[in-house]
């Protein structure tokens, strides 16, 4: 890593949010801090999601408008229409949270590289103006300014936002226990030399931001940090006033802490000094006494149980803490199936039914009923968008319960109690919960993965997720259980679900050991927040940018691979038929079912009934079987048991590709159908969260495995 | 601030350093983090984690000469612990490998 940042820090903080002249403001903090609260009541609805170039680090990126200084009265002023000669736009962006500049996980390089780079773009002619907002936990002072001491390090204009006052108010064993805001942030201010502005992100007429807003033009014109610190010597940062320490940002990361430990040691005390000194300053001009003491933790109130720590006896607890976890997994588990089921029914329904209709009697009133482009409208373009609106139900209720688990402060306490349990596969102990969701429904299970709190933990958990047995799986494993294994249909669906679980294991310790070598099972070192109530405008407020995410990045695939399908259905591969009026058989589709059949040989199901269904499985589990009964031409595909239905047709169908051992076959089959892309929901979804090159290798990846899978299972079954 | 070289089995990869106090006395009977009854007032004396892992604890705040309260006994030997008005939970692992002294000793 250079001094001078990576090309995607440069390109973050140079291009992010659009506006080329805009001031750039860095939101930097700890986690947990409030500073994406913060981000979303400075931007409201003008901001996107993002991955930070190069990586699969997901930023937000916004605008974030107000009056110009003087004319400004409230955060209503970000409301100005923009356009208006009144309105100062800045470009805002969102970096990952992060406890130090010296990195430990791609995400906080992210933190540190922009940090870095707008340090060293600022020395340059011509270049874009500044400002990093800091974003300090009152509660937790001590650890928020060493943060604050490495950004200061760099020499970028800076200014401090204070949250969690309301906290801090009423703590009763912290260092500035019982300080009254403004008071605080007074001393701190002093203490500083830089502004430091209280602010309450959830009270958007009072909390701050107007303050906020004024300290940051002011410090962008008239630059300064942090008193007491080194600064850069050189423009780009690379150097210091003393050259044997030299700044966080300077120094090389991830690597390298192990190398130089005593001198980066050395380093953090002069900082860890420089913090207990602003401590003890703030806590003498506020107290009335002076606090008496020079380490850290000493010199503060005594220790007194907290409403948290009374909550924690129960949630934490070793014989209590698991099934309480386990309880919030299933209540996931049911709102995101169970509870969204009759949301989606009903938004199935509007689609297939009025929504279609009105379309079909919209274009016969022009002249286009029965045309091909009646077809790809209804049953292409309406389909992929029926698809998209009958998750949003799902998805919606995904994000509210993430949002009201991670703003209470639980979301932090379920990594702590699953944390032995994804301990083996390097991964957080809340990647179990999706891993679990994935069981009701892949999508929502993707979704959750943004809690996981690095982006190459996410990337290995979005990976896994698709291994976990969705119910719409289970489908086909009724179908097949009950045609060949009528009187052992339960355990062989059990034995489908065990396998996945195996899979998800095996899978999870193949990827460790070669593509994600560098996630190691680190120690769990967790800062629990406070529990707190969930601000419901806020929250709501994430779940709309959220959902609307979903919809225009993985929908947008959604609907153009719908429209794909239909095209392969309606163009005729033989026989006379026009465009949009082809009987199956003789469709593009089945033809290329034809040829991919032979691929399924050694896997014991290559017929083109068995290749189309997985063809159509591609798109959703949910309908192999209704395209299982349709190339069978079967009126009642639910009766798979019953003589001469599609349970007898399957079993002559399975038994003649595979030589007589059609049950091995079945169990094949149901093995490939369990390992392969679980739909294109799932796929989209991926895309959207990782990007294009881990999707498309992943889905290479599962599709092979799913053959090598079926394979091994046939090969050897029809042995026994 | 001494690191000396240990012959912990935990290196994940990477050197073992264990960081003391100059005033500790390497004689003296420590107890480690998880050792601590639920409650108890500590002073932290050493930490023998993984050189990297030790440096973001340091960062985090929880360095020598910590003091901190136990707050919370959970599953696996994990323990959350109150510093400075924060809770931290550490796993079982990485909590036996901190050094603690009560607090009462050393007054």
């Amino acid at each position: 890593m250079s001094c001078h940042g990576s090309d995607s820090a440069s390109t973050l903080v140079r291009n992010a949010g659009g506006l080329p002249d805009a001031l750039r403001v860095l939101l930097v903090g700890g986690p947990n801090v409030g500073k994406s609260t913060l981000f979303n009541a400075l931007t409201g609805a003008r901001q996107h999601t993002t991955n930070a170039p190069g990586t699969t680090v997901e930023l937000a990126t916004g605008t974030w408008r107000t009056a110009p200084a003087g004319t400004m009265h409230s955060a209503s002023a970000s409301e100005v229409e923009p356009g208006s000669d009144l309105v100062h736009e800045r470009m805002i962006v969102d970096l990952p949270g992060s406890y130090s500049l010296l990195a430990r996980s791609s995400d906080e390089q992210v933190t540190a590289d922009a940090v870095r780079e707008l340090a060293r773009s600022l020395g340059e002619p011509g270049d874009q103006q500044g400002v990093v907002v800091v974003v300090l936990d009152a509660t937790a002072l001590a650890r928020s300014l060493y943060l604050l001491a490495q950004v200061a390090e760099t020499g970028v204009p800076l200014v401090v936002a204070l949250t969690m006052l309301d906290l801090a108010a009423t703590a009763t064993d912290s260092p500035t226990a019982a300080m009254q805001p403004q008071t605080l942030a007074a001393a701190l201010g002093a203490s500083l030399g830089v502004p430091v502005v209280p602010v309450d992100a959830r009270n958007r007429v009072a909390g701050g931001m107007s303050e906020l807003a004024r300290a940051v033009d002011e410090i962008a014109a008239h630059p300064r940090t942090v008193t007491g610190i080194a600064l850069p010597t050189s423009s780009c940062g690379c150097g210091t006033a003393d050259a044997s320490e030299g700044s966080a940002a300077d120094r090389p990361v991830v690597g390298s802490v192990a190398a130089d430990l005593e001198r980066e040691l050395a380093h953090a005390e002069v900082l860890f000094g420089w913090v207990e000194q602003v401590v003890e300053q703030v806590t003498t001009r506020c107290a009335p006494e002076p606090v008496a003491g020079g380490r850290a933790g000493a010199g503060r109130p005594g220790h007194r149980r907290t409403f948290s720590d009374r909550v924690d006896t129960v949630l934490l607890n070793p014989w209590a803490g698991t099934p309480v976890f386990l309880a919030v997994v299933w209540l996931l588990f049911e709102l995101t199936t169970r509870f969204a089921a009759p949301l989606q029914g009903f938004i199935g329904q509007l689609v297939d039914g009025p929504l279609a209709s009105g379309v079909t009697w919209l274009l016969s009133l022009v002249g286009l009923g029965d045309s091909w482009l009646q077809g790809l409208l209804v049953d292409g373009l309406l389909v992929g968008v029926g698809t998209v609106l009958t998750f949003l139900p799902v998805m919606a209720i995904m994000f509210t319960a993430l949002g009201v688990l991670e703003d209470s402060g639980y979301l932090a306490r379920a990594a702590f109690v699953a944390d032995r349990a994804m301990r083996s596969l390097g991964l957080d102990g809340r990647a179990l919960l999706p891993l679990i969701v994935g069981f009701g429904c892949n999508l929502p299970a993707l979704a959750a993965t943004r809690i996981l709190p690095q982006a190459r933990q996410r990337l290995l958990t979005g990976l896994l997720v698709p291994l976990t047995s969705c119910s719409a799986r289970l489908t086909v494993y009724v179908l097949l259980a009950s045609a060949f294994f009528p009187a052992h249909a339960g355990t062989v669906i059990f034995a489908m679900y065990l396998a996945s679980v195996l899979l998800v294991l095996g899978g999870g310790l193949v990827l460790r050991r070669t593509a994600f070598r560098d996630v190691r099972a680190e120690p769990l070192i967790l800062v629990l927040p406070p529990y707190q109530r969930p601000h419901l405008r806020t929250l709501g407020m994430s779940v709309r940018l959220r959902v609307g995410s979903f919809v225009m990045r993985a929908g947008k695939i959604i609907v153009l691979t719908m429209c794909v399908v239909w095209a392969l259905m309606a163009v005729p591969a033989s026989g006379e038929h026009a465009i949009g009026d082809v009987p199956v058989a003789d469709s593009v589709y089945t033809a290329v079912a034809s040829g991919i059949a032979p691929a399924l040989v050694p896997a014991g199901f290559g017929n083109d009934h068995a290749a189309a269904a997985l063809m159509t499985g591609f798109v959703a589990k949910e309908v192999v079987v209704g395209s299982f009964a349709q190339s069978y031409s079967v009126a009642d595909p639910g009766d798979a048991a019953g003589g001469g239905g599609l349970g007898e047709q399957l079993r002559a169908s399975f038994d003649d590709s595979s030589g007589g051992h059609g049950g091995a076959a079945a169990l094949a089959f149901m093995v490939f159908v369990l390992a392969y892309t679980p739909c294109v929901a799932a796929l989209a979804e991926q895309r959207r969260l990782f990007g294009w090159r881990p999707t498309v290798s992943a889905l290479g990846v599962q599709l092979l495995a799913a053959w090598a899978l079926a394979v091994l299972v046939f090969q050897v079954g029809s042995r026994l | 601030m001494w690191l000396t070289q240990s012959a912990g089995p935990k290196s994940l990869g990477k050197p073992n350093l264990t960081i003391y106090a100059p005033e500790h006395d390497p004689a003296a009977a420590d107890m480690t983090l998880p050792e601590c009854p639920l409650g108890a007032e500590l002073l932290v004396t050493g930490l023998r984690l993984p050189a990297a892992d030790a440096f973001r604890l340091n960062e985090m705040g929880i360095r020598l000469g910590t003091v901190a309260h136990v707050t919370q006994h959970a599953a696996f030997g994990g323990r959350v612990i109150a510093v400075a008005g924060s809770r931290y939970a550490l796993d079982g692992g990485t909590a036996a490998l901190i050094d603690v002294e009560p607090v009462t000793t050393l007054r």
